[in-house]
């Protein structure tokens, strides 16, 4: 329970500048985005690790 | 602008963006709840939507999946739109495709990307409803019936599913990623009793095949763009809970570039959908505004409060700055005590 609360201001920041990323990546050309995460202006470079 | 007035402004946005709209929204969904006309037993034809690019770890079982959904298999297809494969994916999609007539397979040499994608199965889907899901959630046997349920009512022009992200154990995922997962649905759901979604889970949504046309193809956000599309000609994109999709909670590193991915989609939409944020065409524009566009503007008005504190450096200005470094300075210590932990 500490622990969840102790990583909340740390994932509301990383959230908050995920937006200012994301308005980064929006201006310099997103690109083709899929639904497997990946980073947003590099170009597909094989499958992620799985968590399988 | 006074330091403190824009304090204040910037304080009241981020409340109103986290707390008072979703508070309002309880409330305004519960006065004005509309319920959707379902029709229970209603069964058009379907044709299940997978855009595929290098998939073949999961395209089989995903493709049995989808074909043993508890639907009449004579209404049931499955088209899956292969984007330049260089995993074999093409392989065991054509070869599954021989051996049964439900899918069907369209196909571009080279990668062209996602709306791409969607756009040349819209041309090889025949059916009445499109049902879109993606290659690696699993979906629930009876998510046909659900969905289409719903777009019985002709109020409604698109039907989401919910995605549940399980842990490794395949329990539902509680820990931070979860929990903010849970928040974000509970607002769907509110919205959607209210009106609409302000877009759809890309894991598994549908949409009535007369109510589509092809999207943009540098479009990122297809899960929001094709719903948005039916809400502004006059329709709803509603949220049903009982379809059901699965799938794993990915790494946090993972987590983090799908959402800056997700957040560049959202300037892109505003791009490609001005007329989103015309109040007098869009019926869900205060809830775009407040939810979406008002997640955009908060990273600012968080700067705009630190720095307005820190100009002040007074009463309760000055409490609020040192509370505000406290919780930055939680915000950068927590990953390196959690890194820590791991290494012992």
């Amino acid at each position: 329970m500490i622990k969840k609360a102790l990583l909340f201001p740390y994932v509301f920041a990383a959230m908050n500048w995920a937006v200012v990323a994301g308005l980064a990546c929006f201006l310099r050309g997103s690109g083709d985005i899929w639904q497997r995460p990946q980073p947003v202006l590099r170009t597909h470079q094989g499958p992620p690790e799985t968590w399988a | 602008m006074s330091a403190r007035a824009v304090f204040w402004i910037s304080a009241a946005l981020i409340v109103y963006v986290y707390v008072g709209y979703p508070l309002l929204l309880a409330a305004a969904s519960r006065l004005r709840s509309r319920p959707v006309r379902r029709r229970p037993g209603w069964e058009p034809t379907v044709s299940v939507i997978i855009a595929a690019h290098d998939e073949a770890r999961h395209i089989d079982a995903k493709l049995d999946n989808c074909l043993e959904l508890d639907y009449p298999p004579r209404k049931l297809e499955v088209v899956v739109s292969l984007d330049g494969p260089t995993d074999g994916t093409d392989e065991i999609v054509r070869r599954r495709a021989a051996r049964d007539s439900r899918i069907k397979v369209c196909a571009s040499p080279e990668r062209r990307g996602k709306a791409a994608a969607l756009n040349r199965a819209f041309l090889h889907a025949t059916n009445e409803v499109l049902l879109f899901t993606d290659a690696r959630q699993r979906l629930e046997p009876d998510v046909a019936r659900t969905l289409v349920e719903s777009l019985a009512d002709p109020e409604v022009g698109s039907v989401s599913g919910e995605l549940l992200l399980l842990d490794e154990q395949g329990r539902e995922a509680g820990e931070s990623v979860g929990l903010y997962w849970r928040y974000e649905k509970t607002l769907r759901r509110m919205e959607s009793d209210l009106h609409s979604m302000l877009g759809a889970t890309g894991a598994l949504y549908a949409v009535r095949r007369r109510d589509v046309a092809p999207i943009p193809e540098q479009t990122i956000l297809d899960d929001m763009m094709i719903p948005l599309r039916t809400v502004l000609a006059g329709k709803r994109a509603v949220f049903e809970p009982r379809a059901r999709a699965y799938d794993r909670v990915s790494p946090p590193e993972w987590e983090y570039r799908r959402k800056v991915r997700t957040l560049a989609g959202n300037y892109q939409l505003l791009q490609l959908m001005p007329e989103l944020l015309h109040p007098g065409r869009n019926p869900v524009f205060t809830q775009l505004v407040s939810h979406k566009v008002g997640r955009l503007v908060v990273p600012w008005c968080l700067l705009a409060l630190y720095l307005s504190s820190a100009w002040v450096q007074e009463g309760i200005y000055a409490l609020a700055f040192q509370a505000q470094t406290v919780w930055y300075g939680l915000a950068l210590l927590i990953p390196l005590m959690i890194r820590k932990d791991g290494d012992r």
